[in-house]
């Protein structure tokens, strides 16, 4: 059973996410809305995957994974955003990001990007 | 400001392109086919930008400021306050399934619409033109633009008004897109054009 923390302020984008996520993959799901509250839950859960969105209030979802793997998280981390600039794509593959997905998420992007990190 | 006729040309076929990805993920989210305007671009003063706009009509307005390469708003326009249609579109049952805060979900649907249209557009530019346009996260009003506008901004200021319409086929809601540029960097914008050439040039 995977450990999953989605991190996006919109709540709108979390549920999205949690009903096109595939009910045959084994795994549970984690939230939160923020830069501080990831780092607190990635800190309490370990989570194996972290689903991360760019454009959020303070900080962007490049710098929570910056912080996590600074302090060790051996979590994969996927990017999914509405803004894949190529400044930000370049950012999110130099920190090795292990998928990029494009907004609006969808039940295909979701097993996409699971189907490269569990083949 | 003045363009060129070329300038206004490339300016509206990157406008083109980067409208047509906002349509193409805003036809995903809707699940229905999105038909477009071609954008209209012109320099003017805010006042005449928005005698050009209904005064008095409501509208659900989600708006993200930009900074970086551009300096301005992006404000996608629905008119009349019905957001709870879109809301339903968006999130489906889970949206009858969170009708213990309907109004925050609703708002929240229209916040995350926004980001997702305007966030392409906005993306497409940047890669178009080979910089980086920073996104604040979008923020969610009902109110006419124009008096939105006035509220930003002073009515002497020029600005590079873009707009395009967005038609979704099996719902009568219309979304415009506007995007209002502060002239000072609307002349950066103009000397990047080029770029828009050297893109085409490396593709085989």
């Amino acid at each position: 059973m995977k450990k999953i923390l989605v991190v996006d302020d919109s709540a709108t984008s979390r549920l999205l996410f949690r009903m096109h996520f595939p009910k045959e993959y084994p795994a549970t799901i984690e939230e939160a809305n923020s830069y501080d509250s990831a780092i607190a839950r990635a800190g309490e859960i370990r989570p194996d995957i972290i689903f991360l969105d760019y454009n959020m209030p303070g900080k962007n979802g490049i710098d929570v994974a910056r912080t996590l793997i600074g302090s060790g998280s051996s979590a994969k981390f996927i990017l999914f955003s509405a803004n894949l600039q190529q400044g930000v794509l370049d950012d999110a593959q130099a920190l090795g990001f292990t998928k990029i997905i494009e907004k609006p998420i969808t039940k295909e992007k979701i097993v996409s990007a699971l189907k490269v990190i569990t083949p | 400001m003045n363009l060129t006729e070329i300038q206004h040309d490339i300016l509206k076929e990157i406008m083109n392109i980067s409208v047509s990805k906002a349509a193409t993920q805003l036809s995903v989210l809707l699940n229905d086919k999105i038909q477009m305007e071609v954008p209209e671009i012109s320099f003017l003063t805010l006042s005449k930008a928005r005698e050009s706009m209904p005064e008095d009509e409501e509208n659900a307005i989600i708006y993200q400021e930009l900074t970086g390469m551009l300096s301005g708003r992006t404000y996608l326009v629905f008119q009349g306050k019905d957001s709870l249609f879109l809301a339903q579109a968006v999130l489906g049952d889970a949206f009858s399934r969170s009708n213990d805060k309907p109004q925050f979900y609703e708002h929240e649907a229209m916040m995350e619409i926004g980001n997702i249209v305007i966030s392409a557009c906005i993306s497409t530019i940047a890669n178009l033109l080979k910089d980086r346009i920073a996104l604040s996260t979008p923020v969610y009003m009902e109110d006419s633009l124009p008096r939105i506008l006035l509220a930003q901004s002073n009515d002497s200021d020029i600005v590079l008004l873009i707009r395009t319409t967005l038609h979704a086929s099996r719902r009568d809601i219309p979304g415009t897109l506007v995007m209002v540029i502060t002239s000072e960097l609307a002349g950066s914008l103009i000397n990047k054009l080029p770029r828009f050439f050297e893109l085409i040039e490396k593709r085989p």
